[in-house]
């Protein structure tokens, strides 16, 4: 209950092209990923339906279990539909440390800017399992 | 004769004329005065006739003779005027004058004919008029009944000529009437009469039954009429007492008190019907809007008390903060009790005074059932229907008091109205709120009730809810801790020692766990893993996860082909499950460990020197995601005396900071504790986990 207040998270979405001009969507966030807000988190890709997409984490600051777990679920059931997602995780931030010591950096393709998750975007097929 | 009438003719019209009719001359000496001017002053004209008018002029109107004579010598008339002259025996009598000049043969004025009329009556009825609009005037601005009840009767009393009158309603129980103002009583005062019944032998009680005024010129014929009156301290002879009515009754009365034996006439009557159905209409208006407001009130209430209600998951805390907002806005004391195995048990009291807060839980204490002093409380809990008590009378008081203290306390308490109420959902109470209502004097009625009852409706789902998710909470934590090893293996190779936090109420108790498993042959296991999601769900699959890791544990399967498996039996079970473990199994024979680390922190090691590190190497993503490659794993040496301690994320994370930056702290918090393991966890978690925001579970081995 003595849980500091949380912080909430919201999200940004905006259209990109591929540098082979595939059309893609950022969807930036910004806040807390963590069990309060994983909902809104898995809310704001669902809004995007079905295309490619860059999930942006540079804004978030704390991310917990249930944050990277809804990050494996999302990027599980994108793939699965064949649907390219791409994250972008700031080098050296909480997030990046955090699914670093997770095993899951790599797992999970993390990019570490916009531009280089767009190109990984082409270069998904043979399916990304993108490595920096 | 021409067809004038002769002088004798004339004289003997004014002679007989009902109004008066009177001469002077210029000095202003009277030489005339007929029949109607004795009728109207007193004076015979033997008395009148060559006295001077100025016996008819009170003092404060002398100058005004000399304006009147000035006007007629000037050949004017003065008509009409209206003024007040003095009588024979010297009471004032209020005239119209009309007065013209008398000429003589030379067209001189001679002298001056006055004619006067007694206007008193209609002086008074023209002045009741405007009274009575004054009153309507005044009544429509105000909004409040017992407003509208005090400008009645302070209007009243002067218009009606009366010497006291007060108002009384019928009150919300139907059965009294009470006294909402009085004026002129100056013996009695309002809490002495605050309320008697309307079945009683008295005029007000008479008049709200019947619906027709009562009228009495005399205390003996009143006390006749009315036996109860001789009870009262009302000292009048003679009374009037009129209906408030509206369209379907009477709601309550007037009465003007007089200090003297009178009749009424038809116009009085009238007057103060006229008077008291003009109050009628705005008790009736102002009642409608107190409804409105009280409405209105009411809704803001509910709204704060469910936005109260719900802000918490603890019920005694939920409750106390219910009992404090509905104080002093419905009561001046609230109390809730519930029922629990050894009894009742007052979980929330409020009062406006906080000392009288400590002084009601001293009466708690020292007469534990007290509540039940209002009878009503143990019934109420029994039989699921609220009870209300629009007035506690000192003998209920007295009745329900265990001895001379207790009543002195009771006394003092001062309850004057209460409404207890159940607090039930699905058909089972579970407890009752009680509003007392003392100082403010406020008297509870049937909406009071029904406010109430929607009150604790509202109460009774906040705490069923929060009872039903503190029993959950409970039963995650219990079959948690249930799936937990019992104790650790007691072996010579190696020291044990675990802990496992649940996380506090508010949030729900997570997947972690931890486990030592002695394989024989001098190989120990360690492992500690959390599961993600929460609640039961979390905490069955830590079970079966447990229960795979232990089986093929004894198989002496090596760390990395254990963690591949539960991969797949993870990926395997339904929905999207992921779990993070470290497994380090130790061989007492070499002092190696060997470790496999799927999404977990790394472990620590506190080396025989003191200094603390991390356990590198052996890292790969959690279980649950089906990973087609192998996973790595690593291994160390472990020097006897090393310490290692395994451990959950709830001890290195926190908002704002990288995890390295937790994981620093545990590693200093690790350094700086005992050397005994179990005091030495205890100072570790003490050190580190923030707060109960998340569970956290822990264990730590320490090579012989």
């Amino acid at each position: 209950m003595s849980e500091p207040a949380a912080t909430g998270l919201s999200a940004s979405a905006e259209r990109a092209t591929t540098p082979a001009g595939a059309a893609a969507a950022i969807v930036a966030f910004e806040g807390d990923l963590d069990l309060a807000t994983v909902e809104r988190f898995e809310e704001a890709l669902d809004e995007r339906g079905a295309t490619n997409l860059i999930v942006d984490l540079g804004g978030v600051r704390f991310i917990d279990s249930s944050g990277i777990h809804a990050l494996v679920r999302a990027r599980a059931a994108r793939t699965a539909s064949d649907l390219g997602t791409e994250l972008v995780v700031a080098p050296g931030s909480a997030v990046e440390r955090v699914l670093e010591m997770s095993g899951l950096l790599e797992e999970l393709g993390a990019r570490a800017d916009r531009d280089s998750a767009l190109a990984a975007l082409d270069d998904r097929d043979p399916p990304a399992n993108g490595r920096r | 004769m021409s067809q004038a009438i002769s002088v004798a003719h004339a004289r003997a019209i004014i002679e007989s004329s009902e109004d008066a009719i009177l001469s002077k001359d210029r000095e202003g000496v009277i030489t005339f005065w007929n029949q109607g001017a004795e009728r109207l002053y007193g004076y015979t004209p033997d008395e009148a006739i060559g006295e001077h008018i100025s016996i008819l002029i009170p003092p404060h109107r002398a100058n005004e003779e000399q304006d009147i004579l000035s006007t007629i010598l000037a050949g004017g008339r003065v008509e009409h005027y209206e003024t007040e002259r003095r009588r024979k025996d010297g009471s004032l009598v209020v005239v119209s004058l009309t007065v013209s000049p008398i000429r003589g043969e030379d067209d001189e004025v001679t002298g001056a004919s006055v004619i006067a009329r007694d206007i008193t009556e209609s002086r008074r009825i023209g002045d009741r008029a405007h009274r009575l609009q004054r009153l309507t005037q005044a009544l429509s601005r105000e909004i409040s009944t017992v407003r509208v009840a005090g400008l009645l009767v302070e209007e009243a009393v002067p218009a009606a000529g009366a010497d006291a009158a007060l108002v009384g309603l019928v009150d919300e129980g139907e059965e009294n009437l009470a006294l909402v103002a009085l004026h002129g009583y100056s013996e009695v005062r309002l809490e002495d009469w605050s309320a008697f019944p309307v079945a009683a032998d008295l005029p007000m009680s008479e008049v709200v039954r019947t619906g027709f005024p009562a009228w009495s010129s005399s205390s003996r014929d009143a006390k006749d009429r009315w036996p109860d009156l001789a009870e009262t301290r009302f000292r009048f002879e003679s009374l009037a007492c009129v209906p408030l009515k509206n369209d379907v009754r009477a709601f309550g009365a007037v009465v003007f008190s007089f200090r003297e034996q009178r009749e009424f006439s038809a116009e009085e009557r009238g007057f103060m019907l006229a008077m008291a159905q003009q109050a009628a209409n705005a008790l009736e208006r102002t009642k409608l809007h107190e409804l409105e407001r009280r409405a209105r009130d009411q809704l803001a209430f509910i709204a704060r008390a469910s936005e109260v209600l719900g802000s918490s998951l603890d019920p005694d805390e939920t409750l106390q903060a219910l009992a404090t907002v509905a104080v002093p806005q419905v009561a001046d004391w609230c109390v809730v009790h519930l029922v629990e195995e050894d009894g009742l048990r007052a979980v929330a009291l409020a009062h406006a005074d906080p000392e009288m807060v400590q002084r009601a839980g001293e009466l708690q204490e020292r007469f534990p059932t007290a509540p039940d002093a209002l009878r009503g409380l143990t019934a109420v809990i029994a039989s699921g229907e609220p009870e209300i008590y629009p007035e506690i009378t000192d003998e209920m008081i007295a009745e329900a008091a265990r001895d001379e203290e207790h009543l002195a306390i009771l006394r003092e308490l001062g309850f004057h109205s209460v409404m207890i109420v159940p607090l039930a959902t699905g058909g089972t109470t579970f407890g009752a709120i009680t509003f007392v209502s003392a100082e403010s004097e406020r008297r509870y009625g049937e909406e009071d009730l029904t406010f109430a009852l929607e009150l604790a409706r509202h109460a009774a789902l906040a705490i069923d809810n929060s009872r039903s998710y503190l029993r959950e909470h409970q039963a995650a934590v219990t079959l948690q801790r249930a799936l937990l090893p019992e104790r650790l293996p007691e072996t010579p190779g190696i020291e044990l020692a675990a802990r496992y936090l649940p996380a506090g109420p508010g949030v729900e108790a997570g997947g972690d766990w931890y486990d030592a498993i002695d394989l024989g042959d001098g190989l120990f296991d360690v492992i500690i893993g959390d599961v993600s999601g929460r609640g039961i769900p979390a905490a069955s699959i830590m079970g079966r996860l447990r229960t795979a890791v232990h089986a093929y544990a004894l198989d002496r399967l090596p760390p990395a082909k254990t963690a591949a498996r539960v991969d797949r039996l993870l990926s395997g079970l339904e929905g999207d499950e992921m779990a993070t473990m470290l497994l380090l199994r130790f061989d007492a024979s070499n002092h190696r460990a060997e470790f496999v680390r799927a999404g977990h922190p790394p472990a620590l090691v506190r080396e025989p020197g003191g200094e603390v590190v991390e356990l590198d190497g052996g890292g790969s993503p959690p279980l649950g995601l089906m990973l087609e490659e192998p996973r790595p794993s690593a291994s160390r040496e472990l020097a006897p005396g090393s310490t290692v301690l395994l451990y959950t994320d709830g001890l290195i994370e926190r908002r704002g900071e990288v995890i390295d930056a937790g994981i620093e702290r545990l590693k200093r918090a690790f350094a700086r504790a005992s050397h005994d393991l179990q005091p030495c966890l205890d100072e570790i978690i003490e050190a580190t986990a923030p707060q109960a925001a998340d569970d956290v579970a822990a264990l730590l081995m320490r090579v012989a």
